[in-house]
């Protein structure tokens, strides 16, 4: 039966030596039943924590998790109906393959006959029907990733955590088992959280999203408003790659209202959002998907430093006049290579605009709807 | 030409490879044959003849008949399998008992990490002298306990009781050698991934499923090799004995080691006997060995 998970103001401090590490700060959220959640972040920032956690294998400093109606803070992770995948795989070295699949089944005393069948039937779905009586030793890493999967699937647990399963594996079998995992998650009637730090993964695979940053939720939300509403700028440049390109802004008072005016451009601004922000630095953000060489209304120049081919597009790698860092991702770039100069273009539409903390003041919709958009060059 | 350059390679290849083979190889067999070969060849040898350092004679397996029918051997042998057996276990049991302790990273942990190498480098004399003191009926330490807390009427004379002076030879025994099984085993547990003792609780094992289901079987091999080696090594033990009780009272703690020692130099000297009494130490032992390899298969480690 798979269960929400709340976490209310969930604190885990590490005390070592006298100095005290907050790995996990004020996490309050709420994870669907039968949702599939990703944590990401950059390495340090509390996922793995946050995950250890719900599965019971770390006590919270202070703050609750409930799996559905159930305070389950201080309950044992034998006693949660959690099952976890570990970074380092972790299966049984003196163990078979079955023996392994079938251990937590065994000590919750399910009878031989009912566990073959249920290690039987994991195994097929992971297709590791022939592997079933070798050793771990004896398997390649995908297959003991799929080993351990099916051990997660046979216990029917209420939650499965997944903490980075995949970061040793090279890309085509990530890929591979990201469609396992997920095909597991529709098979299974389970809350499924999954730690990572590659945010491909994250955006990919799952339902919901969140994003820590140093032991703080930064957004949690579906992959999609991430990546189109990022809260922050801390959000907008971790999701997506290349990352989102940021253009030191300022708002000035113009005839007809506030203005974002940056190196080469000036995008209208709304003014209840602006008004009271005249003489503010701000930041513009653009994904480097939504600048073009052909196309947008607002303009940049931009010297190019390498120009990378990925099949049906290039990714233009450049600094902009004052300096910044600008990536472009098109399917042209008009034959530029190092030490040309490019002029691309963006639409006010696909912009975002952070204050100087890195707060999202507004997202390019509300700098369109706000007042009719003029070409400002 | 091909064959040539082939033949060539393969005195190149002889010349490096068997060169240090035999480099490493000779002197170390020539070691062998001098300081272990030849005198167990000539023990052997003696064994077989009577007063061999005096009036040789060849007497066959008399020396072997008149060991085995003395009516000394079977409590020497007695002696000296319940002496091997219970340090080899007690002394397993104690460093299993504190390498667990000591692997749950505790406070203090180190310090006793450290402790346990004393008893061992401890000369055997110096435990013995300290383990005599402690055990004394006079100003035993040991004994003024036992009388303060009334578990005993008068003091124990335990080095020179024929009901305590095993247990009391054994207790030192296992207080001296107790932290070999520790060291290896604490070894092995450092080795264990934490990761498993996680996925273990995580699937709803207790902590005692645990122990039985992943520390024993990595346990496995190392518990086996120490029950051989110390057990041998119990089993041939003779200064911890003889300096604690001179295999006293009443040949209470007299075990074959101490048998042959008795033999050889005590009273009118044996050494036919005591050759032959230690040939037939030595093939219990090899018996005994090739039995437990073959029954338990220590060398089979969990794969990591």
């Amino acid at each position: 039966m798979a269960r929400p998970i709340r976490l209310d103001t969930v604190c885990k401090e590490y005390h070592t030596a006298g100095t005290t590490h907050v790995a996990v700060d004020d996490l309050s959220l709420e994870i669907p039943e039968g949702s599939f959640t990703t944590i990401v972040g950059p390495s340090g920032c509390g996922k793995t924590t946050t995950l250890r956690m719900i599965a019971g294998l770390e006590t919270p400093t202070s703050g609750t998790i409930h799996f559905g109606d159930r305070d389950v803070t201080e309950v044992r992770p034998q006693d949660r109906n959690a099952a976890m995948v570990f970074q380092s795989i972790a299966l049984y070295p003196h163990m078979t393959v079955r023996e392994n699949i079938a251990y937590g089944l065994k000590v919750a005393g399910v009878p031989k006959a009912e566990r073959d069948a249920a290690v039987d039937e994991a195994a097929e779905t992971l297709q590791i029907t022939e592997q079933l009586d070798k050793m771990p030793a004896e398997l390649s890493g995908g297959q003991q990733q799929r080993v351990a999967l099916g051990s997660a699937f046979v216990q029917d647990p209420d939650v499965l955590l997944l903490d980075e399963p995949m970061s040793d594996l090279d890309a085509k079998l990530k890929a591979e088992l990201r469609v396992e995992v997920q095909r597991l998650h529709k098979e299974m009637d389970a809350t499924m959280v999954y730690v990572t730090h590659d945010q491909t993964e994250a955006m990919t695979m799952s339902d919901h999203v969140l994003l820590l940053e140093e032991g703080r939720l930064a957004q949690f939300a579906p992959p999609g408003d991430l990546f189109d509403r990022p809260v922050s700028q801390y959000v907008a440049e971790f999701i997506g790659t290349p990352s989102t390109n940021t253009l030191p802004a300022t708002v000035e008072a113009a005839d007809d209202g506030p203005t974002i005016v940056g190196e080469q451009f000036e995008i209208p601004a709304p003014e209840d959002r602006f008004a009271d922000r005249i003489g503010d630095s701000v930041t513009v953000g653009i994904r480097p998907q939504y600048l073009s060489p052909d196309e947008g209304d607002h303009r940049i120049r931009v010297i190019v430093n390498v120009v990378e081919q990925l099949g049906t597009e290039f990714v233009v790698h450049g600094t902009s006049v004052n300096g910044a860092h600008v990536n472009v991702v098109d399917e042209s770039v008009d034959g530029a290579g190092p030490d040309d100069e490019l002029s691309v273009g963006f639409e006010a539409a696909d912009a975002f605009v952070f204050d100087e903390h890195g707060e999202t003041i507004c997202h390019g919709d509300a700098l369109v709807a706000a007042r009719s958009a003029s070409p400002s060059q | 030409m091909s064959a040539v350059s082939t033949l060539q390679g393969r005195l190149a290849e002889f010349d490096e490879k068997r060169l240090l083979l035999l480099a490493t190889f000779v002197p170390f067999t020539l070691f062998f044959v001098l300081v272990w070969g030849v005198p167990i060849g000539y023990a052997l040898g003696m064994s077989l003849f009577s007063d061999p350092t005096g009036a040789a004679e060849f007497a066959a397996f008399a020396n072997y008949a008149g060991v085995l029918t003395s009516e000394l051997f079977s409590t020497a042998l007695f002696n000296s399998v319940v002496y091997a057996l219970s340090s080899t276990i007690l002394s397993l049991v104690l460093g299993l008992g504190l390498a667990l302790v000591v692997n749950r990273e505790i406070t203090g942990g180190n310090a006793l990490r450290t402790m346990m190498i004393f008893p061992y480098l401890l000369p055997t004399l110096v435990v013995i002298f300290m383990w005599t003191f402690l055990l004394d009926p006079n100003v035993g330490a040991v004994n003024q306990f036992l009388l303060d807390y009334g578990l005993v009427q008068e003091p124990l004379a335990f080095f020179s009781s024929t009901q305590w002076a095993m247990p009391a030879v054994v207790v030192a025994s296992v207080w001296k050698y107790g932290s070999f099984a520790f060291f290896i085993l604490l070894a092995r547990l450092q080795a264990i991934d934490p990761n498993l003792y996680e996925r273990a609780r995580v699937e709803g094992a207790s902590t005692w499923q645990a122990f039985r289901d992943i520390t024993v079987p990595h346990l496995r091999g190392a518990i086996l090799i120490i029950i051989l080696v110390r057990g041998i090594w119990m089993f041939n033990k003779f200064d911890i004995i003889y300096l604690a009780t001179r295999g006293g009272p009443l040949d209470a703690t007299t075990t074959l080691p101490i048998m042959v020692y008795e033999l050889a130099f005590r009273g009118s000297p044996n050494f036919g006997g005591a050759t032959a009494l230690a040939g037939i130490m030595f093939m219990l032992l090899a018996a005994v060995a090739v039995v437990y390899f073959w029954v338990f298969e220590p060398e089979q480690e969990v794969a990591n």
